[in-house]
């Protein structure tokens, strides 16, 4: 998954060199589209991780089991709304698709391959979202319930940048 | 209906479900239950609200911050501003808040400038005597300017929901931040001749120019990014890209800290925080959407006009606010909540937008130290593996220090305006 998003994300890279040597509309417009490609499937990484943010203060005071049941009602709705939503998206792609519409640029890149990053990227979530509800309710343990940063803290513990491995130090 | 739509929001916000999805499922119920609008302009809003040329700034500028953490920058523009001010007392103290600053001025934001700065001064400030919780909170505390002094994620963002002049906005930060930086020196100076936290050795000439000419690499970032959008050169977005590859260049050429096989991981963990950032900033434009039409903003308008508030009640209403939120909510919610509904409000009154987006950004910066939900406290107790109470009360004094600097802030315009006035 990783692997996907970093791709673009070197391609944008390289494309952003070029960015200021000549930049021609259509490529301000690629490099737009590829980022919001890469962020509504970052979105479905974010969800696995559970690093969205998201106000999770007075449900961690609740007992584990309500906690639990919590989760379930909310990942359902998350789901519910994803999953509409990308019902909706590809229909927007089916209307761009068969009416042709393109883009402003030079280019006329076909505007459907753009407006798929959402229903593709809304997709994965509900993916997501579907595999944690199965798991809340047959492959239930308390780690499901951990934060994102919680999680970091125990588990891949610091990225090496992280430690002060500076030795020679302030006099 | 805004009783409905109050009650679901607050549920659906305490209920851990994350942001994004409260304001998604918030107004897909209300536009289920209370509008005739055809539900395939939620897609169609939630994609067009990130197909914009600025708002591409904020993956770049991420990235940028990223490299800037990861590539030993902060070590540099320590070791310089530790040969100014050493020999003072509480020095190490003073070069944090400086480092901060200085780093501000690279970076946009404020967890990345705590982080950066955190995890080289605090062991530095304990080995020479300082007491952990002290340091732990000052860092948190200064790194806040990140977000404050231009480069700025949150005025960006600002910028693009109240289609304010971005280069404006991050002038007007300006000296807010050196206040705020002023403010946390002074406080140090008092502090640690009651502490006794005295300096070290004056360093030598040779020394310092030294150190001067180390840091210059990472000091060349902010000259490259700001003096490119003042001299009209290059638009927001293009100098944030120019940053991420200048800083990119900079750790893997020059510092040499970042290898050329950590590129991929470290963009991609920018990426991910951007990608946070962008997927908030889809479903809250849908709801900003969704609040415009439903005519909320004319209606608090016409309730605050009835009130006969003036500007000043106003403020002071729209501060505390501000504060209250920002002890449960982190800053890019709050921003995209708010402003919707405020900004015609704030528009009606007669308040400059550039100024309420600098009080905005300063109550934010307040949020990230706020407990229980401060971001720079989570990430300094996690860097450092001090408790998180411990942190919370050496941020303590800092926060009186922000509500010092809001206050100035609010009610003085003239002292956020006039640089922007004077310049553009």
């Amino acid at each position: 998954m990783l692997g996907l998003i970093t791709t673009f994300l070197a391609f944008t890279n390289t494309l952003l060199r070029y960015l200021f040597s000549y930049s021609p509309e259509w490529m301000e417009e690629l490099v737009i589209y590829l980022i919001i490609w890469s962020a509504f499937v970052i979105a479905s990484t974010l969800v696995e991780e559970r690093r969205h943010v998201g106000a999770t203060f007075l449900v961690d005071l609740l007992p584990p089991g309500m906690r639990r049941a919590v989760e379930v009602v909310t990942s359902l709705l998350a789901l519910g709304f994803c999953s509409l939503v990308l019902l909706l998206g590809y229909k927007i792609v089916y209307i761009s698709y068969i009416t042709d519409e393109r883009s402003m640029s030079g280019a006329r890149f076909p505007t459907w391959m753009f407006y798929l990053a959402l229903p593709v990227g809304l997709t994965l979530i509900t993916a997501r979202y579907g595999r944690r509800i199965y798991r809340l309710f047959f492959r239930f343990s308390p780690s499901l319930l951990k934060e994102g940063h919680e999680l970091s803290r125990s588990a891949h513990d610091q990225p090496e940048g992280l430690t002060p491995t500076h030795s020679e130090g302030l006099k | 209906m805004i009783a409905t739509f109050l009650g679901v929001f607050f549920i659906l916000l305490v209920s851990g479900l994350p942001i994004a999805f409260v304001l998604g499922v918030t107004t897909l119920i209300m536009l289920l239950l209370f509008s005739q609008t055809p539900l395939i302009m939620i897609p169609d809003v939630m994609y067009s609200s990130l197909n914009s040329f600025t708002l591409i700034a904020i993956p770049f500028f991420v990235i940028g911050a990223q490299f800037m953490v990861r590539g030993g920058t902060s070590k540099y523009l320590i070791n310089a501003a530790n040969c100014y001010v050493r020999h003072l007392w509480g020095g190490l103290a003073i070069v944090a808040v400086l480092g901060c600053m200085l780093f501000g001025a690279i970076c946009g934001s404020s967890t990345a400038t705590a982080l950066a700065m955190g995890v080289f001064m605090i062991p530095e400030m304990t080995k020479r005597g300082y007491s952990r919780h002290f340091a732990a909170g000052l860092i948190a505390a200064a790194g806040t300017m990140g977000a404050i002094i231009p480069p700025s994620l949150g005025l960006l963002l600002y910028g693009i929901l109240a289609s304010e002049s971005i280069p404006r906005l991050f002038l007007a930060g300006v000296m807010p931040g050196i206040l705020e930086g002023a403010l946390y020196i002074a406080w140090i100076c008092i502090y640690s001749r009651k502490k006794g936290y005295r300096g070290g050795e004056r360093a030598t000439g040779k020394e310092t120019l030294d150190a001067t000419l180390k840091a210059l690499p990472a000091l060349s970032l902010p000259v490259i990014v700001l003096g490119g959008i003042y001299s009209g050169i290059v638009t927001v977005t293009e100098a944030a890209a120019l940053a991420s590859v200048a800083a990119l260049a900079i750790s893997l050429f020059i510092y040499r800290e970042v290898k050329p096989k950590e590129i991929v991981s470290i963009a991609g963990e920018a990426m991910m925080s951007a990608g946070m950032i962008m997927f908030i900033m889809s479903t809250a434009l849908l709801f900003g959407h969704w609040v415009t039409e439903t005519g909320i903003p004319l209606r608090v308008v016409a309730f605050v006009s009835d009130m006969n508030l003036s500007p000043f009640l106003l403020l002071l209403f729209i501060n505390i606010l501000f504060l209250i939120l920002g002890c449960f909510l982190d800053a890019v919610s709050i921003t995209l909540i708010t402003v919707p509904i405020l900004l015609p409000v704030v528009q009606h009154m007669g308040i400059d937008l550039v100024h309420f987006g600098i009080i905005l950004t300063v109550n934010m910066e307040l949020g990230a130290i706020t407990p229980p939900v401060g971001l720079n406290l989570f990430v300094l107790a996690g860097a450092t593996r001090a408790p998180l109470s411990e942190v919370i009360r050496g941020a303590f004094p800092f926060m009186f220090l922000d509500l010092i600097q809001l206050a100035i802030i609010t009610y003085i315009p003239q002292f956020v305006l006039f640089l922007p006035n004077l310049l553009m």
